[in-house]
């Protein structure tokens, strides 16, 4: 505890922009995982998947094209309800 | 850019050309959506009907149980993440069962009924209701073990060709929904009252974790809840917890906590309260309200002794017993 505080004592100018640094990075990296733990639990709307996979595997009937019922194109006010980005 | 909005449950995803819905499996092409997942389940197993379980529907016969990839709830504890967190681009096992095979199958194996489980059937619901239509003109029955995450007019519509349902019921608290499940209570709550009021055979498990949903007074009030709106009548299933997925650091629930809750759900009124996921135990069996006959003894999924009469009455006192039997 004693050489800590003595070597911060001895900090240069360039060892606090470092130290700022790191936190600015981890406040950064907190605040990514919060968010994207967030999103996956309260539901983003809707999720980006690897379309060119999809695509694959419709073309080889591994996958349905078959058209889902229970939907409707978006009206223009309910385009503002979706989240941006989506949810790998 | 063809963006649509998918109907099929509360979360209502608006979703934009080549993205999925947040079940993962419900994808817009062109500004079509697609049951991407329609005749082409991932799993496919012959289990008991205890195993749903449901103990008041056609007991110790044989099931033929399908899933698809993909879920509408993300729940921590998922005991099927790896077929329920994946889209259909994802996962490596998938087959190829459209309806009509669906049912030859399951003929096939000496089946009666199907069982659309494992992930949340309400992901592939096109891919349920037409497989539950010809079912019932080949004489079979269906049967939808959910989390009950639907809106109310699809679930009406579904009603007409399922014939009995297991519903999660997580916990009586949206809080708790919310946080570990991604979803929230009262659609579940609506739903479970729309299978009764259609007339869909029902029964409620709650799976319960240490510390998060086993606060003996909430447990009171869902009991309270699932007597005044679906009937005392109701079975209700009090499940084990094992760590799992993202939820390890929690321990199984232990077994003085299932049998408190069971007699808390007892003294609340209700007259089937089971006690899952521990082989063996009293709770595991089914009893008269009345004088307290054993009438069916489970081991396991198992039944070891059946002593209900043809019409699903106590042979002591003559108690109808609902359910269905035959």
């Amino acid at each position: 505890m004693i050489s800590m505080l003595q070597a911060i004592r001895h900090w240069h100018s360039s060892d606090y922009r470092l130290v700022g640094l790191l936190s600015l990075t981890l406040v950064v990296i907190a605040l990514f995982l919060v968010g994207q733990h967030e999103a996956e639990m309260t539901g983003s709307s809707w999720r980006r998947i690897d379309m060119e996979i999809f695509q694959e595997r419709l073309d080889s009937g591994k996958l349905s094209a078959h058209e889902a019922e229970w939907f409707h194109v978006a009206k223009p006010a309910e385009l503002q309800l979706r989240k941006p980005g989506g949810t790998p | 850019m063809r963006e649509v909005v998918c109907e099929l449950c509360p979360r209502k995803c608006v979703i934009p050309e080549g993205g999925a819905g947040d079940c993962r499996v419900r994808v817009n092409i062109g500004g079509k959506l697609l049951a991407s997942t329609y005749g082409r389940p991932s799993a496919m197993h012959i289990d008991p009907m205890e195993k749903k379980p449901l103990y008041h529907f056609h007991p110790g016969s044989p099931v033929f149980s399908i899933a698809t990839a993909g879920c509408n709830l993300h729940c921590l504890n998922c005991q099927n993440w790896q077929l329920s967190q994946s889209g259909g681009e994802e996962i490596e096992e998938i087959f190829n069962a459209d309806p009509v095979d669906l049912i030859a199958l399951a003929r096939d194996q000496g089946c009666e009924s199907i069982a659309y489980t494992y992930s949340d059937p309400v992901i592939f619901y096109e891919y349920v209701y037409d497989s539950s239509i010809l079912a019932h003109e080949a004489g079979m029955q269906n049967v939808f073990i959910t989390a009950g995450y639907i809106n109310t007019e699809p679930l009406r519509r579904l009603c007409k060709v399922i014939d009995a349902t297991n519903t999660d019921l997580k916990a009586f608290d949206d809080g708790f929904y919310r946080k570990t499940t991604g979803a929230t209570l009262q659609p579940v709550l609506d739903a479970l009252m729309t299978f009764r009021e259609e007339g869909v055979w029902l029964e409620v498990t709650n799976l319960l974790i240490p510390t998060l949903n086993d606060d003996l007074s909430m447990i009171r009030r869902m009991a309270k809840w699932i007597r005044s709106e679906l009937g005392e009548g109701t079975p209700l299933h009090f499940s084990r917890f094992h760590p799992m997925y993202r939820m390890r650091n929690l321990p199984p629930t232990p077994g003085e906590t299932l049998d408190r809750a069971r007699q808390e759900a007892m003294d609340a009124g209700l007259k089937y309260v089971y006690i899952g996921n521990i082989s063996g135990h009293k709770g595991n069996s089914t009893y008269c309200p009345v004088d307290g006959t054993l009438l069916i003894k489970r081991e396991g999924f198992m039944i070891s002794e059946y002593n209900l009469t043809s019409d699903g009455r106590c042979p002591t006192c003559n108690e109808p017993v609902p359910g269905v039997w035959q």
